[in-house]
């Protein structure tokens, strides 16, 4: 029987930085998921969200020799905001040009979904548009506040260090964004009566 | 989080997306020395275009709007973003192609975007070029396009950017038929745009435009007749009918009873 005990993203990184790319083929595999559907919750756009995760991973490429890039030993962190900073490059760079890029008919390759993934992709992405539709009237250190520790799940403390922020003023972040959604739904749900 | 707020579950890549996509980071990432040497090839280009730039084509503002049906026509701007693709194409090794393969390419507030189709198949890449940052954009692309020799009808949109999600100023790239002698953007609010048609592609680049969801692209006739109005906006792969080929077969659409042919297309 053999055992194998998968490398920390310590080990990983510093492999990286030394340009391993089997190391970063590993970091990829770890966290490529994460970062996937982190973009999708800010983008609402699955399509959006791999050509983001891509160039993502590219940027960590590019990145390998800065030093601080763990957070207390996870990678996770500073990947979701490469992944949210290219995001909002795209968009903010986009300003007049370029908010939604539709492709050639798909490839053969897309005839491999099966037609339920595609409608249900199709559904998480009317959902999303519907969620952000609100989230988006948020100040943007808010919304991104959001979309880092309340939807992707990162600890305040780790989310607060890569965003070079105190814990403190991440949570309250978080605290006003929370009180100003609750307004903006229940304000909502009193316009439709 | 309140309930309405929550977001979808979340999934997986594709099958097949999360490999393919590591195999390009990778392929990407590991020549290093044939990376660096196409870089500054590339870059005594871009640094010369970029002085001509400075010259004929206002780099600096957000007024920067061309359109180029084919590589004769690249102001130098558009020509730095076209080897940037071809560059890129190259990295990845996915398609034969030379700058003599673009059909039509066009920039407008330091974005450019580009379509090629070779002999079999195609490539489409988007380049941002703001100043002073880092060139980045995306491409995709088919060596073997089996769909390359007809059409849904008299029209087909390939590559279709806009500036807001659902409209504002777009860029619009496809192939027409050989009986569509003139191609017309409505925009839905009244106003049109005329597009460019060179050797059965078409190119058409709105100035800033309010183009609606409910824009439509209207071809016609030698004799000016309307022969095909269809929304911009509607998914490429999304008909009303199934169209066939001569020999019957299915191209475009789901089998049904209803199928029209499929129009020939050729440059």
């Amino acid at each position: 029987m053999t055992s194998q005990i998968q490398p920390s993203d310590q080990d990983l990184w510093s492999t990286i930085a030394a340009g391993d790319e089997v190391a970063f083929g590993q970091l990829f595999d770890r966290y490529v998921r994460a970062v996937y559907n982190h973009v999708f919750r800010l983008t609402g756009s699955w399509t959006l969200a791999e050509d983001v995760t891509q160039a993502t991973f590219l940027v960590a490429w590019r990145r390998r020799g800065e030093a601080a890039v763990l957070v207390d030993g996870s990678a996770l962190p500073w990947l979701l905001v490469v992944a949210t900073n290219t995001t909002r490059t795209e968009w903010r760079s986009a300003r007049r040009w370029l908010a939604a890029l539709r492709r050639l008919p798909p490839e053969r390759e897309a005839a491999a979904d099966p037609a339920s993934d595609i409608v249900a992709r199709l559904d998480d992405e009317r959902q999303m548009t519907e969620v952000l539709a609100v989230v988006r009237r948020l100040p943007r250190a808010e919304r991104e506040a959001v979309a880092l520790c309340l939807w992707s799940g990162v600890p305040y403390g780790e989310a607060a260090t890569v965003l070079g922020i105190s814990e403190g003023a991440l949570r309250s972040r978080v605290s006003r964004a929370r009180a100003r959604l609750a307004r903006m739904v229940t304000d909502g749900n009193k316009e439709e009566r | 989080m309140n309930d309405i707020l929550d977001p979808p579950a979340e999934r997986d890549l594709p099958p097949g997306r999360a490999a393919r996509m590591r195999a390009d980071l990778v392929t990407s990432i590991r020549r290093p020395r044939r990376r660096r040497a196409v870089r500054l090839g590339i870059a005594t280009v871009a640094t010369a275009a970029a002085v001509v730039a400075g010259v004929a084509t206002v780099p600096r503002g957000d007024e920067v709007r061309h359109l180029a049906m084919g590589s004769g026509e690249l102001s130098p701007t558009l020509h730095r973003a076209v080897e940037r693709c071809l560059e890129w194409n190259g990295q990845m090794e996915r398609i034969p192609l030379s700058i003599n393969d673009l059909a039509v390419a066009a920039e407008q507030d330091h974005h450019g975007v580009a379509l090629f189709i070779t002999d079999t198949g195609y490539f489409t890449c988007n380049v941002s070029m703001q100043p002073g940052q880092e060139i980045s954009g995306g491409a995709t692309g088919a060596r073997v396009w089996p769909q390359r020799a007809w059409l849904p009808g008299s029209i087909q949109r390939l590559l279709l950017v806009s500036s807001e999600a659902d409209g504002g100023d777009v860029a619009v790239t496809g192939r027409v038929s050989a009986r569509v002698q003139r191609l017309v953007l409505a925009h839905g609010d009244g106003q049109t745009t005329t597009a460019r048609l060179v050797n059965g592609v078409f190119g058409l680049l709105t100035d800033h435009a309010e183009v609606t969801r409910d824009a439509e692209l209207v071809s016609y006739d030698t004799a000016g007749a309307e022969i095909d109005r269809r929304l911009l906006f509607r998914p490429s792969d999304e008909f009303d009918h199934c169209y066939v080929d001569s020999a019957g077969t299915l191209v475009y659409g789901e089998p049904g009873a209803d199928c029209r042919p499929a129009e020939p297309w050729g440059r």
